[in-house]
């Protein structure tokens, strides 16, 4: 009875399925859609999967939830029997599609959009019938938009097998994101990217990953994702789109995981980006490699011609100072001068950027009063060394520990301030870095960056046997000092052709005699450290207050400064992009007049007569960027371009992405990049 | 310095200056790219030249089914007509490829255009798609806004109804008219920013 009845359900099935055979399937010149179930039967109360089967003609795909840079995706409408419930369709993860430039997420092949079907347990029909509207957008070059109606009856049963398709049910599952057990998963903002990080399970050679973001317009789907392995996983960078709809705050997607053992890995990410937690006021782990290059940088610093000086002074001063004690106390106090006066820089920064101001690095030396300011102090301590005046008694031996300790304070400080027009070549790409994280993170970076141009002087400072390389104090001491401020001279012959190019030789002729009232100032204050009478005091207190006077003038004083002819085109976003839309390359020099590196790199390499023509044969129109004042469109354009400081050098040809050469550049660079972007 | 720069920075240089750039993208607030187009009938068209009024710019391509649906449904020439009467240019950009196999002849793409009816004030031919990835235009149809003084106030789709079926238009809310509406009355625009829906742009 039972076998009978079995068999009747079969026959049934099968002969309805034969009825069914044409309103199920639709076939059109590019896929061929059928509605289709893995069961070959109803159980009352039991799910039942179906789905709309796509078979794609070779060359034709159909699109994921997010079709990414164009397309649609698909749509199911179902219309089923009172009491069944069809849920959302059960999307396994897309192929990265390339069309033309851009990118699609999609299917091709034999294809399956699976939905599960909720079945009341009542149920006492001896069939079902599943009525499906389904829309889909299937392209290959050309797109078509499809539609079909699908009928299909399912015979009811008390047990069903698996039919036919199990095996595409199957591999379609297999792309479903799995319940990501064991996963560490996060993500953190580098380099104005979204960063994954990703801890599998276990020790597996992951050789590549993808991720498709659900939500549209957030990723550049044709952007690279670069894959790094990383201690005990891997990080993913995924480039935010380059006309976004929105912040790339979250990554919310799936991941795609292929090992070397040919496995796939299937998972759900979602993932807030950017904000470090709150507990991590110690450095994230990633962010090391950046901590080590901002020590390393700061240790290079102390070479730099605008640094030097200045420590020698404080050198000169060690060697004097035979008492190991106080020896500690002014290094350790030179160190706290050094770190603290980034962290300043650095809030400084961060909080005139949470403003809304656009800077940069190097922002301090785009106000001419602070360009006055660093140039009269550099002369003044050229004075100094020269002997034109003492500082009191500050600069002589037996000090006392707390003057000294403030002294050397003074002095970190001072080496900071001094360092800043030559931090950008070297720090570049780790301020850039650092201004792109957390505040947190920011101040880390910093920190460290003080810690490495503290370090070498602390370790003269604390090490008695290192101290022992230091040259005997003698005589030399006195003519070393002196020549000492030559190079302070220069700096400030430097700065006040950098104001000049700021606002103007107006402003320079203030600046010049500010530094004469200046100088008369010093000398009066000698001749009454000298044994002269209050007179000079009076009169050097005098001179010194027009001095200010006249500096305040050289600060406020705001010509513009005059372009210079010559065959570099001023460069704007709208400049560059008339010369692209015109067929012609682009080379931008982003630079400043207060940033060394720039001004090295024109005279040596960009001025040369071999580059100028290499510029005109090769089909560039040279563009200068100058970032001497604060310019909030220059400012945005070396966000865009990842950088915080100059200088930068972007060599662009229509059509393609941008590329930047180093920040030091030589000839050959210069011109093997003209070659190699040319058509 | 320069030699020491040689000699000892270039690991740390290279270090420090791996990673990709991203391309100069076109965004709400900044200045539109200026170009220079041949109209299908082969008159220069400059953007510049518009200064001072709205600029509508179009990504047109008939092959496209959702091109089709907004001039089947008679929406994007009812769009055209309304606003080039209240003083707005209206610019649409032709950036399919010359080697594609959609591409349409200049005097094709005006016949086209004079047989739906269209009523932009001039169809512009871009075969080398340079203007779309100046643009980064991705798709058909995606629309830009410039304003007066020529930079982007808006880009995006024309409607948030992402479909190729005509009978949608109806229902949609337009993002172009409420934009052009909410500028044209001296208020800020409330949706600037949308993703654009269509087919892709055919670069090659």
């Amino acid at each position: 009875m039972c076998i009978r009845l079995w068999l009747l359900v079969c026959l049934c099935g099968l002969a309805r399925f034969a009825w069914a055979q044409d309103a199920h399937v639709l076939q059109t010149p590019h896929v061929r859609a059928s509605l289709v179930t893995l069961q070959q039967a109803v159980v009352p109360g039991q799910t039942l999967r179906a789905g709309l089967r796509i078979e794609h003609a070779p060359g034709w795909h159909t699109y994921w939830r997010n079709p990414g840079d164009s397309g649609e995706p698909p749509t199911l409408t179902w219309e089923l029997p009172e009491g069944f419930s069809a849920g959302e369709i059960e999307w396994p993860a897309p192929h990265a599609l390339p069309v033309g430039p851009l990118t699609n997420y999609g299917y091709e092949g034999d294809h399956l959009l699976p939905v599960s079907i909720a079945v009341p347990a009542g149920l006492t029909t001896p069939d079902m019938r599943l009525r499906l509207a389904a829309t889909w957008l299937v392209c290959q070059v050309k797109c078509i938009p499809e539609e079909g109606e699908f009928e299909l009856r399912v015979p009811v049963a008390a047990q069903a097998a698996a039919g036919p398709l199990q095996g595409l049910f199957a591999s379609v599952d297999a792309r479903r994101p799995q319940a990501q057990h064991g996963w560490g998963l996060s993500a953190n903002r580098h380099a104005g990217q979204a960063r994954l990080v990703a801890r599998p399970p276990g020790a597996v050679a992951v050789t590549k990953v993808e991720y498709f973001p659900y939500g549209e317009g957030l990723v550049e789907a044709s952007g690279r994702q670069v894959l790094q392995a990383s201690g005990d996983g891997f990080t993913l960078d995924v480039p935010p789109a380059v006309q976004p709809v929105g912040p790339l705050d979250r990554l919310h997607g799936v991941l795609v995981v292929a090992d070397d053992a040919g496995r796939v890995s299937v998972l759900e990410v979602d993932a807030p980006v950017g904000t470090a937690p709150a507990a991590s006021a110690a450095p994230a782990r990633g962010m090391w490699g950046a901590l080590l290059l901002a020590f390393v940088g700061g240790l290079i610093l102390n070479l730099m011609p605008c640094v030097f000086p200045v420590l020698s002074i404080k050198l000169l001063a060690l060697a004097k100072d035979e008492q190991p004690v106080q020896a500690r106390v002014h290094a350790a106090a030179y160190a706290v001068g050094v770190v603290l006066s980034f962290l300043l820089l650095a809030l400084l920064l961060i909080g005139l950027r949470a403003a809304g101001q656009q800077l940069g690095w190097g922002f301090q030396l785009q106000s001419p009063a602070f360009v006055v300011l660093l140039a009269t102090l550099f002369f003044v301590m050229g004075l100094n060394l020269s002997g034109v005046f003492e500082f009191g008694q500050a600069a002589s031996a037996g000090v006392g520990r707390h003057q000294g300790a403030a002294q050397a304070f003074g002095t970190g400080v001072l080496a900071v301030f001094a360092a800043s027009p030559c931090t950008a070549p070297f720090m570049g790409a780790a301020l850039g870095y650092a201004i792109g994280q957390s505040a947190w993170q920011a101040l880390w970076v910093f920190a460290f960056l003080g810690l490495g141009m503290a370090l070498p002087f602390v370790v003269l400072a604390c090490w008695s046997r290192a101290r022992r390389w230091l040259p005997k104090p003698g005589a030399w001491m006195q003519r070393f000092k002196q020549a000492l401020a030559f190079p302070l001279y220069a700096t400030t012959v430097w700065l006040a052709w950098v104001l000049g190019e700021q606002s103007g030789a107006g402003a320079m002729a203030w600046l010049g005699m500010a530094l004469v009232l200046a100088a008369a100032a010093a000398w009066a204050w000698r001749q009454r450290q000298g044994g002269g009478g209050r007179g000079w005091q009076l009169s050097g207190v005098v001179v010194a207050l027009c001095a200010v006077l006249v500096l305040l003038q050289a600060a406020r004083s705001d010509e513009p400064a005059t372009v210079k002819a010559d065959s570099w085109a001023a460069w704007s976003p709208q400049a560059v992009q008339e010369q692209l839309a015109a067929g012609r390359g682009v080379f931008v020099d982003f630079t400043a007049a207060w940033c060394v590196t720039c001004q090295v790199n024109k005279r040596l390499v960009l001025h040369r007569d071999d580059v100028r023509d290499a510029f005109a044969r090769e089909g560039f129109v040279p563009m200068r960027a100058d970032w001497t004042r604060q310019d909030p469109a220059i400012t945005r354009a070396l966000d865009a371009l990842g950088r915080k400081g100059v200088p930068v050098y972007v060599v662009q040809r229509p059509g393609q992405q941008p590329v930047l050469l180093p920040e030091i550049l030589t000839p050959d660079i210069v011109l093997d990049a003209l070659k190699e972007t040319s058509p | 310095m320069k030699i020491l720069a040689n000699v000892t920075m270039k690991p740390l240089l290279v270090c420090l200056l791996l990673g990709s750039a991203p391309a100069w993208a076109v965004s709400v607030g900044q200045p539109a790219p200026d170009f220079t187009l041949s109209s299908t009938d082969g008159k220069p068209v400059k953007l510049s030249d518009y200064r001072g009024k709205y600029v509508v710019l179009e990504w047109n391509n008939p092959h496209c089914p959702y091109v089709q649906k907004h001039y089947d449904s008679n929406n994007m020439q009812s769009l055209q007509k309304t606003y080039t009467g209240k003083g707005v240019v209206w610019l649409a950009v032709n950036s399919t490829n010359t080697v594609s196999s959609e591409y349409i002849k200049p005097a094709d793409l005006g016949k086209w255009a004079k047989d739906k009816n269209a009523a932009m004030t001039a169809l512009l031919m871009d075969g080398k798609s340079e203007i779309a990835r100046a643009y980064n235009s991705q798709n058909t149809p995606a629309m830009y806004i410039v304003d007066p003084q020529g930079k982007v106030v808006y880009y995006g789709a024309i409607d948030d109804r992402r479909s190729a079926n005509p009978e949608h238009v109806k229902t949609s809310k337009n993002y172009v008219s409420a934009a052009l509406d909410e500028s044209l009355a001296g208020k800020p625009i409330s949706v600037a920013t949308t993703r654009a829906y269509g087919c892709s742009i055919k670069y090659d």
